[in-house]
């Protein structure tokens, strides 16, 4: 009986040092910013909920680089931004909050969607509580300049090989999102996305954007077909779990590939572990379509597939590879 | 067109890009014939800037110097360029025969001394020797055989040979093919849970992947 009781007494000190160890790292600060990891990324994602802002936006991966010229304006009650592509082919992209309408002039289509995930924030901290600070050393090394500003910068540097890396430059007094960097292990840049022209608070209009955005006069609109539901009612689950990702959503999904959009549904279950996501996307096998198991990557995106029994796989997220076969790995159907 | 609210309206959008393509035509040709419809574009330019930049350009400079530079250039006096001159002399002059166009009828200095003929055609036959003896090397010692240049072939990989940790080196390109895009697409609008998402990521997605749907 003592045996017990010393063993209980040895695993309630186990899990509180366990429990003190989380609760510590979530409350790291940041000396340069003045406040901890999670209050850091409350501030900077408040920056955009309180700026108006307009300038241009560059984003370079593996020697490309696509620049837009950005306008941001909120009113309190919503935020809208209009990002006209200066690069590629002609587009603009609205956002209200999260509904988001992309025009494509040369086809005359407006693709609408609602993007869940960008009303995520900041449920997704208390979603993963503590496990940003768990997962990433995060610590402040030093300042510089980016668009003419004053700018904090600040480096996530994972714990294991399952996540990338990042660096961010947020502005000194607003603590907006300047600069942000994808990091591999090797502390290599593997995507980069930058204000490259900014000026704040200026007077944009949220009545006249939202104006714009409006106006799909002579334009064919298109939205995605969509289902939520969840892993265990379309028969899947994770056998064993990705160390750091949660479960975040899932959907059954119409995905429109080629000339005729196919008509079987496809899977997608998204995993999070606050900063990096991946979509697991499963589908019946074709054999005429899915021939070969492959890893591609495009910067931070890697996508994996691979055959399950009679479904097909491809998992697609800003991780390193083997967090990806980690997942495929996990996957499991329910008897 | 006449000097109309709607008109001006008509230009305030083709300013910002927003004027519908049936009045473009229109509204162009206004713009290029009407003094007040030139004036209001300014206008509508400069106040488009101040708001971007907070800096306001000059057009009414930029005006009388184009006015300067037209009086300039109606002061100059042009020879028009005989064309059909021009296209008799290139189809009658022969392949060989140069001396039909003008700056390359001199004979070289030394034309006399060296047949500057041959030694091209011995420097194109060494070239050919070259490049053949290179690839036939190649074909024969792939793995030893040096690289000149560097080719960017796409490679992919097999899964089931994947190593844990994948050395950016050995990074395969992504192949961009419909079915993948619509799941990028996919992920990018449903999977981008990240505290990252509304500073930086939609940003982001919106200027780079737009144009891979």
């Amino acid at each position: 009986m003592k045996s017990v009781w010393a063993l209980c007494w040895v695993a309630w000190l186990l899990l509180s040092m366990g429990l003190g160890t989380v609760h510590a790292q979530s409350g790291t600060v940041i000396p340069s910013v003045g406040v901890g990891v999670n209050e850091w990324l409350v501030r900077i994602h408040e920056a955009s909920n309180k700026q108006s802002y307009a300038g241009v936006f560059v984003v370079s991966m593996e020697g490309r680089i696509s620049s837009a010229r950005i306008w941001h304006a909120c009113d309190g009650a919503q935020q809208v931004e209009r990002v006209e592509a200066l690069s590629g082919a002609p587009r603009s992209t609205f956002r209200r909050n999260e509904q988001v309408l992309t025009f494509f002039p040369e086809r005359r289509v407006v693709l609408s969607e609602t993007r869940e995930s960008l009303g995520l924030f900041p449920n997704l901290l208390q979603s993963h509580p503590g496990s940003i600070a768990q997962w990433y050393d995060v610590k402040p090394i030093g300042a510089e300049r980016v668009a003419g500003f004053a700018a904090d910068v600040v480096q996530l540097r994972p714990q294991d090989n399952f996540r990338f890396g990042y660096r961010v430059w947020t502005e000194r007094k607003t603590g907006l999102v300047l600069k942000l960097q994808t990091l591999d292990g090797q502390g290599r840049v593997l995507e980069q996305s930058a204000f490259s022209e900014l000026q704040l608070d200026l007077p944009v209009s949220v009545a006249k954007i939202s104006q714009l955005m409006d106006n799909t006069q002579g334009y064919r609109v298109e939205t995605p077909e969509l289902i939520k539901t969840t892993p265990e009612a379309q028969g899947w689950v994770m056998r064993s779990e990705v160390p750091g990702f949660k479960s975040m959503n899932c959907y059954k999904r119409l995905i429109a590939t080629g000339p005729e959009p196919r008509h079987d549904s496809t899977v997608q279950w998204v995993f999070s572990d606050g900063l990096a996501s991946v979509s697991l996307f499963i589908e019946n096998f074709d054999p005429r379509r899915h021939l070969q198991a492959e890893l591609q990557a495009l910067g931070s995106t890697y996508a994996m597939t691979r055959r399950l029994n009679q479904w097909w796989v491809t998992a697609v997220g800003e991780v390193p590879p083997q967090t990806l076969a980690a997942f495929v790995q996990g996957l499991a159907r329910l008897k | 067109m006449n000097l109309l609210p709607e008109n001006f309206e008509r230009l305030s959008a083709l300013t910002d890009g927003q004027l519908p393509e049936d009045e473009e035509v229109q509204t162009l040709d206004w713009l290029a014939h009407d003094e007040d419809a030139q004036s209001s574009w300014n206008t509508y330019h400069l106040l488009g800037e101040v708001m971007r930049s907070g800096v306001a350009t000059c057009p009414d400079r930029d005006a009388a110097f184009m006015q300067r530079m037209n009086a300039a250039l109606a002061k100059e006096s042009i020879q028009p360029l005989q064309i059909d001159a021009i296209k008799n002399e290139a189809i009658q002059a022969r392949p060989q025969d140069f001396s039909a166009i003008k700056g390359i009828k001199t004979p070289a200095a030394n034309d006399a001394f060296i047949h500057w003929r041959w030694v091209g055609g011995l420097a194109a036959l060494l070239a050919v020797v070259v490049v053949s003896w290179q690839g036939l090397s190649a074909g024969l010692d792939q793995g030893a055989a040096p690289q000149l240049a560097q080719v960017i072939v796409p490679t992919r990989q097999s899964v089931a040979a994947l190593p844990l940790v994948v050395a950016r080196d050995e990074t395969p390109v992504m192949i961009r093919d419909p079915q993948l895009d619509a799941f990028l697409s996919a992920h990018k609008q449903f999977g981008g849970t990240s505290a990252f998402q509304k500073p930086s990521g939609f940003l982001s997605n919106a200027v780079f992947e737009g144009d891979a749907r």
